[in-house]
């Protein structure tokens, strides 16, 4: 299976790069490089040099190519993510930045209202604290819809003689 | 299978990114990578990353041999090289994080989801748009029922600017 998989990337790094093969050969004749061979040691210094050394030709014959890859990089810069990458820099941040960044595209919305990042939000141990809880909750769909209701329906534990808040919830307040 | 044949030679690995160029490390620096990890396992000494191009992959091969050789005493030294790492554009920061999560290297990629995370918090949603390169895809009504929706979020100033 993974012997598969790996001979099918290699069909598309090849074909992504066909395109490319003569000029490819072209320079590696004018650097005498067949291939780009660094040992290490200063392998890191010497390969930032060669790709400097070969990307001024790069752009020279082949811009408009050159060009449009790097310009379908950059545009999809937050689509190439995959979700989970979006997701985990969501995490990160805090329960009003994600909301408003609900607003930034629609991709965004869709990591936005994920489980896994509100699940950072909620107590680690929210799920015991519920159950344990004298009021009753009433079941969510989402982990969000969960959050906004605990923001504004403090519980009751501890047999009644303490209310827990949701601590990042006091801020959070929605109509 | 590996393990039992441990030499004094150290065993190199290839790397060969999406531009075609080539790389050799020890295996021992490649394998904090579980991609690379579970090829190593699998036999391969060659692996191609056709998601990880030149660039980041020379960050990232830096990144690996610092972290390689961590121990106890060149703690600070390992923080100001992470500080250094993430002090960067935020396009090379989404380069990197795509390269770490193809690569599956945990630490990085958290390290880096932070980095973009705290540069990003309290910024607006038109700054968070033209840093990521997104265009809008809301009709005006859609934005404005999200805006009510989450009105508190949208109170006071943001953060306009750009880095």
């Amino acid at each position: 299976m993974i012997l598969f998989l790996l001979d099918f990337l290699n069909h598309v790094d090849f074909f992504f790069s066909f395109q490319n093969a003569s000029l490819r050969r072209k320079w590696y004749g004018a650097y005498s490089l067949r291939q780009i061979k660094i040992r290490c040691g200063y392998q890191v210094n010497v390969a930032s040099k060669v790709v400097d050394l070969l990307e001024p030709e790069n752009s020279n014959s082949n811009s408009n190519g050159e060009c449009q890859r790097t310009r379908r990089r950059i545009n999809n810069c937050l689509l190439m993510l995959p979700e989970d990458c979006a997701v985990k820099i969501l995490a990160f941040t805090t329960p009003l930045d994600v909301c408003r960044f609900t607003l930034v595209s629609k991709s965004v919305q869709s990591a936005a209202e994920s489980d896994s990042v509100w699940a950072n939000f909620l107590p680690s141990d929210y799920q015991s604290i519920i159950s344990a809880s004298l009021t009753p909750v009433p079941d969510f769909l989402s982990k969000k819809d969960l959050f906004v209701y605990l923001c504004r329906n403090p519980l009751l534990i501890d047999g009644g003689r303490k209310v827990k808040e949701n601590e990042i919830g006091n801020v959070i307040l929605f109509p | 299978m590996a393990s039992t044949t441990e030499t004094k030679q150290k065993k190199m690995l290839i790397l060969k990114s999406a531009d075609n160029d080539e790389f050799e490390i020890e295996e021992s620096v490649g394998v904090q990578s579980e991609t690379i990890k579970n090829l190593v396992e699998d036999g391969f000494t060659f692996v191609p990353l056709p998601n990880v191009y030149t660039k980041a992959l020379i960050k990232i091969i830096d990144y690996l041999k610092k972290h390689a050789n961590k121990t106890d005493s060149n703690d600070e030294e390992i923080k100001t090289f992470d500080k250094d790492f993430v002090n960067t554009t935020f396009d090379d920061l989404f380069e990197l994080v795509s390269a770490a999560n193809y690569l599956h290297i945990s630490c990085l990629m958290n390290m880096l989801c932070q980095t973009i995370a705290d540069r990003i918090k309290d910024k607006s949603p038109e700054a968070v748009r033209k840093i990521f390169h997104i265009n809008c895809d809301y009709t005006p009504e859609e934005e404005a029922k999200i805006r009510k929706a989450n009105a508190q979020a949208f109170e006071g100033q943001f953060d306009e600017s750009l880095d």
